[in-house]
């Protein structure tokens, strides 16, 4: 029973199944932000490529492995991530990736021991990017929306308040 | 006449807040069922509809002119009416003019929809209904008696003549700002007024008792944020940004870093000071260099003869990036392959005295770097130490460019206001006055060496001029 209760929750239809969501051209991207906001779980393949989409405007990887393999030969995951598809994102593991994305050197644990789930999620927490959080936590779509929103004003701040004014 | 005023002022706030109840049932009722029709909750106001101006896109934006209709790529120069929905990507903003003085603009990863943008006479009311992300909200308000809000799940700003954002997105407590003017935010169970008229910046988070209770929960000051940065920083550090340099903040020394990018050019510099005094550093190798700005208030020559005494002090970080007199230093650039930038300045008057200039090696390799000093807009010339017909001797240059290796440090005097006496009885620097700075690759130094001249002959036959040279007649940034 503790086992079960610790797993996380699973996202039955992921939005990439579809192409309406999964292509790279503009409206499919924007379908893609918008219905992941409406939905109440952000699984583990529409998290990465949320993330692809993020970091490169595009996500060429058409499968979740190729996802996957592209944010591990970029040093974005770490080498043991092997999360399924369907499990919703842990708030640890997407932390790792971020901040491995925005180079966020962190405390001494981190460039001792590198980035791990529970320094990386503090960390952003700190960098107020996340929300007080648990590493295992999971994130509902507009959350997930709303993360990337700060990464956007974390990497780019200037950019953000020169358009809104 | 003055009871007239407070009565229509007593009304418009009624209408606002009336306002505000209506587009926060109607959001609630979106809220509760996304896939019901938001057109069903529309219910635009009388008088005659006003047209919506695309006139700025960045990135990815879509805008759909009713619930029925196909999102579509948006553009500059589109028109719009009450109905229409906004929506964005990453990186992504549009901007848009609501005749004759009111302008929004919708940001990264946002939904916007105008729900009502009706003028009645001389009363213009704008309801801008945002399922999620930031809008700022700009209104001139001469002229027009306005009522507008914009409402999102949780929250509802109603404006009035001023220049203000919202912001909410969950998991995050929505905020609002005020840049001028107040406005009235109401989140939860309650209504609070943020900035004030013919205020300045002011920020209140939900659920806080306004700008004092937000800036007290917010003690450290995090330069990171994007609104908590000047127009001066923000204008430096996007030239950062659009040279390659990641911005970030360390959290030790308190202030933010940029790594990456590049200096620079002798070309480029006169136009990006931001100050009516800049001190700059630039070097270019892969080395952390800091940049140090003494200040000794007072006469210059007096000064000099009684000795350098260093009353105010500059240091990028530490809680020395802010002078009392007004100086500032908005970054430490901890370099990168192509080494760095920094600069040091103030903003409107800075006092007159002697200031020295220092750079201190951190990390790194051995570089060069290379000190520019300017007033208003002007370079000044700087003094320091430099061996002269085989003899070590005292040397001016209005750019300074020196090696510099680990565990050193240099340093150079400026006199300001610059001072005629000196650079006559002064020789200039054998090297070259100005010495050569950074040039882009390729570029032969010596070529451009006679434009630097020019521009170094310019300066001083300016300074002599008589006349006063004020912060309007700086060259435009």
């Amino acid at each position: 029973m503790v086992c079960a209760g610790c797993q996380t929750a699973h996202v039955n239809s992921s939005l990439t199944a579809t192409t309406r969501f999964s292509g790279n051209n503009a409206d499919a991207q924007l379908n893609f932000w918008h219905e992941l906001a409406t939905r109440h779980l952000t699984s583990n393949d529409e998290a990465l490529h949320g993330l692809l989409l993020y970091a490169d405007g595009r996500d060429d990887a058409n499968t979740y492995d190729k996802r996957v393999a592209t944010l591990k030969s970029r040093g974005l995951l770490p080498a043991s991530f092997s999360e399924p598809a369907d499990d919703a994102i842990r708030r640890g593991d997407l932390a790792v990736a971020i901040v491995n994305l925005l180079e966020i050197k962190g405390g001494w644990v981190m460039h001792v021991f590198g980035a791990m789930p529970r320094y990386a999620c503090r960390e952003l927490v700190y960098a107020d990017i996340y929300p007080p959080s648990s590493p295992q936590q999971t994130f509902s779509g507009a959350e997930f929306v709303g993360v990337i929103g700060k990464l956007d004003d974390y990497q780019q701040p200037v950019v953000a308040d020169a358009t809104a004014r | 006449m003055r009871s007239t005023l407070i009565y229509r002022h007593f009304c418009a706030l009624g209408l606002i807040c009336m306002a505000s109840v209506c587009a926060s049932s109607a959001l609630a009722s979106n809220a509760a069922a996304t896939s019901a029709s938001p057109a069903a909750a529309s219910q635009p106001g009388s008088g005659t509809p006003m047209r919506i101006d695309v006139v700025s896109v960045t990135g990815l934006v879509q805008i759909r002119t009713g619930d029925d209709q196909p999102w579509v790529s948006a553009m500059p120069h589109m028109v719009l009416s009450e109905g229409a929905e906004l929506r964005t990507g990453p990186h992504s903003s549009i901007t848009c003019v609501i005749p004759p003085d009111q302008t929004f603009t919708l940001d990264r990863l946002g939904t916007v929809r105008v729900q009502d943008a009706v003028r009645n006479g001389n009363k213009v009311k704008t309801d801008l209904i945002m399922k999620y992300g930031r809008t700022h909200y700009d209104i001139e308000g001469a002229g027009l008696e306005h009522q507008a809000t914009i409402t999102s799940p949780s929250s509802t700003l109603a404006v009035r003549g001023t220049d203000v954002v919202l912001c909410d997105q969950v998991p995050f407590t929505p905020y609002s700002i005020s840049y001028t003017g107040r406005a009235s935010f109401t989140y939860g169970h309650s209504t609070i007024n943020v900035g004030s008229k013919h205020g300045s910046y002011s920020k209140a988070n939900g659920g806080t008792d306004g700008s004092a209770g937000t800036g007290l929960s917010e003690t450290v000051v995090d330069p990171r944020y994007a609104a908590s940065l000047t127009a001066s920083d923000a204008a430096l550090l996007a030239t950062e940004v659009a040279r390659g340099a990641v911005i970030s903040y360390n959290p030790v020394s308190g202030i933010q870093t940029v790594s990456g990018g590049r200096p620079s050019y002798d070309s480029e510099l006169p136009g990006t000071i931001p100050g009516t005094l800049d001190f700059v550093l630039r070097w270019t190798g892969n080395a952390n260099l800091n940049l140090e700005v003494g200040v000794d208030p007072g006469d210059p020559l007096t000064n000099i003869l009684n000795g350098f005494q260093k009353v105010e002090f500059l240091y990028p970080g530490y809680g020395l990036q802010n002078s009392p007199s007004g100086g500032h230093i908005p970054y430490d650039d901890i370099g990168g392959p192509l080494g760095g930038e920094e600069i040091a300045y103030w903003p409107g008057s800075h006092p007159s005295g002697l200031y020295g200039i220092g750079v201190q090696f951190i990390t790194g390799l051995p570089t060069s770097y290379t000190f520019n000093v300017y007033e208003n807009g002007q370079p000044v010339e700087m003094f320091y130490f430099a061996t002269l017909d085989g003899f070590t001797q005292l040397v001016k240059s209005t750019q300074q460019t020196r090696p510099i290796g680990p565990g050193q440090f240099a340093g150079s005097l400026v006199a300001i206001p610059d001072q005629q006496l000196l650079d006559l009885i002064i020789p200039d620097d054998p090297a070259g006055n100005p010495n050569p700075g950074i040039n882009p690759p390729g570029a032969s130094s010596a070529a451009l060496m006679p434009a630097v001249r020019a521009l170094a002959i310019g300066a001083r036959t300016v300074r002599q001029q008589p006349a006063t040279i004020t912060p309007a007649a700086r060259p435009p940034k």
